[in-house]
């Protein structure tokens, strides 16, 4: 998890999170890391053993591999401007995306808002076809009580 | 061991061989009942059957258990009414002797002197049992014949209580019917009451079922189609039970009754760890139980409970929600 700073904005109350999300019915998830080169925050195989945080096992195994990576910025309006920084780092690993998704996965874009301060952006035509070229799906979610 | 054991096999076989007589009483009833206690009742016009209807009262017919048990084909008392109706209409006594003993001629000896239909329904040659036996009494129903009085009542509706909701009550009658028999203190007394079942018995049908039942016919119609409403009905009712076992909702993992969206609890300040702690889609649906845990729901549409909601944040304690126009 990282936090940036945009120079150009001064409220402190933009904030938003990035979440890479990537899930897949069998695959081993450090393969993705290894290929991506990004350590994830959550890494999970399917059939695994189900934890919590706190290390307490829960009942059933995962049913499917998760891998995780996500970031905070703060102070920056243009929220849609890290989908061209995600585009630059995903485009070299084209070709597993496409077998995560053609395999029954998923690979999830997420941008998380906070619901108690105006933010906008905008997503040209361009960084669209990017993101469809590598099969991401772009998620958005406000959060009321965003922290 | 019931009260039916010592009735005679081939009794049971004339009997239900034989058709029921539903001839209306020729006697009004509450005459004949009036008379039957002290054997004044001389019959003039009325059939044997009104003599059957008021034979068990009397005499041995009383001492005998209610029922068919008081009915044996073939052996007819001498005291009994029906040959002292005979007497009474003047028949010889030889005759009667030998009638006695001979259903054939006890049967014509009734048609000749009360009418026809008086002794059976199917014509002078009668029912003829399982076993080749002619049957003396065919028209007689001992539990339908002593419909007429207030004797023995109780018992019958011990024996045999269908009986009498067979045939058909009058409407709004059966409560008051019941109480009436149990209630009557002079049993010998006719009862308007029963008087009146005596009537309404002829113009009910004995049973739902038709007579003649043939499926498609256009007199079955109704009932046929009544028949697979029902059943198609019953069907379904068995093929939604089957569903509710293998596709029922409530079988599927859910949260908890009393979880609530996690925005509406304390945990909604960690709302964003948590999604990014279990690895969910923003399509993911959270939900914190009542007691405490997280319940995510995944992509498929199912439920998955992620343990401990205070697990999730380092304090383990929720940071609670901002204080907004919405509270």
């Amino acid at each position: 998890m990282m936090t940036e700073q945009d120079p150009d904005e001064d409220q402190s109350d933009l904030r938003y999170r990035v979440r890479l999300l990537i899930h897949h019915p069998n695959m081993d998830p450090s393969r993705i890391t290894k290929a991506l080169g990004i350590t994830p925050h959550l890494s999970v195989m399917a059939g695994g053993e189900r934890r919590t945080r706190t290390g307490a096992v829960l009942p059933g195994p995962h049913a499917f591999s998760i891998w995780s990576y996500s970031f905070s910025v703060e102070g920056k309006r243009h929220f849609f401007s890290d989908v061209e920084r995600m585009a630059d780092t995903l485009e070299p690993h084209k070709d597993l995306l496409a077998e995560i998704d053609s395999s029954g996965g998923s690979i999830n874009l997420i941008f998380d808002l906070p619901g108690d301060v105006n933010l906008g952006s905008e997503l040209g035509w361009r960084e669209m076809a990017r993101l469809a070229d590598l099969h991401v799906v772009l998620g958005i979610e406000v959060f009321p009580d965003f922290r | 061991m019931g009260l039916l054991d010592d009735f005679p096999l081939d009794g049971w076989r004339g009997l239900l061989g034989a058709p029921i007589n539903r001839a209306p009483l020729l006697v009004p009833l509450m005459e004949a009942t009036d008379n039957i206690g002290s054997h004044q009742y001389q019959p003039t016009t009325a059939s044997p059957l009104a003599s059957a209807v008021m034979a068990p009262i009397n005499g041995a017919g009383r001492s005998q258990p209610a029922g068919t048990d008081g009915w044996v084909p073939r052996q007819l008392p001498p005291q009994h009414l029906t040959i002292h109706a005979l007497r009474m209409k003047g028949v010889p006594e030889p005759h009667i002797a030998a009638a006695t003993d001979n259903p054939e001629l006890m049967r014509h000896l009734i048609y000749r002197n009360f009418g026809h239909g008086s002794a059976t329904t199917d014509g002078p040659s009668g029912p003829t049992g399982i076993d080749g036996n002619r049957c003396a009494w065919p028209s007689i129903d001992p539990l339908h014949s002593m419909d007429a009085t207030g004797s023995l009542a109780d018992d019958r509706l011990a024996i045999n209580p269908l009986s009498q909701v067979r045939d058909g009550f009058p409407e709004g009658q059966p409560g008051t019917l019941s109480s009436t028999l149990r209630n009557s203190s002079v049993r010998n007394v006719a009862n308007p009451a029963l008087v009146q079942l005596a009537q309404y018995r002829p113009a009910r049908p004995a049973l739902p079922i038709p007579p003649l039942f043939s499926p498609g016919t256009s007199e079955n119609k109704e009932w046929t189609d009544g028949f697979i409403a029902s059943n198609m009905r019953a069907g379904r009712t068995i093929g939604d039970w089957l569903r509710g076992i293998f596709h029922n909702d409530e079988n599927v993992v859910r949260p908890p009754p009393g979880s609530r969206p996690i925005n509406e609890t304390p945990w909604s300040g960690d709302h964003t760890e948590i999604k990014d702690a279990v690895g969910t889609t923003p399509k993911g649906n959270v939900k914190i139980s009542p007691d405490g845990d997280v319940w995510v729901q995944n992509r498929n549409g199912s439920w998955t409970n992620h343990g401990p909601a205070e697990n999730f944040t380092g304090s383990g304690k929720p940071r609670g929600r901002r204080e907004t126009d919405r509270d």
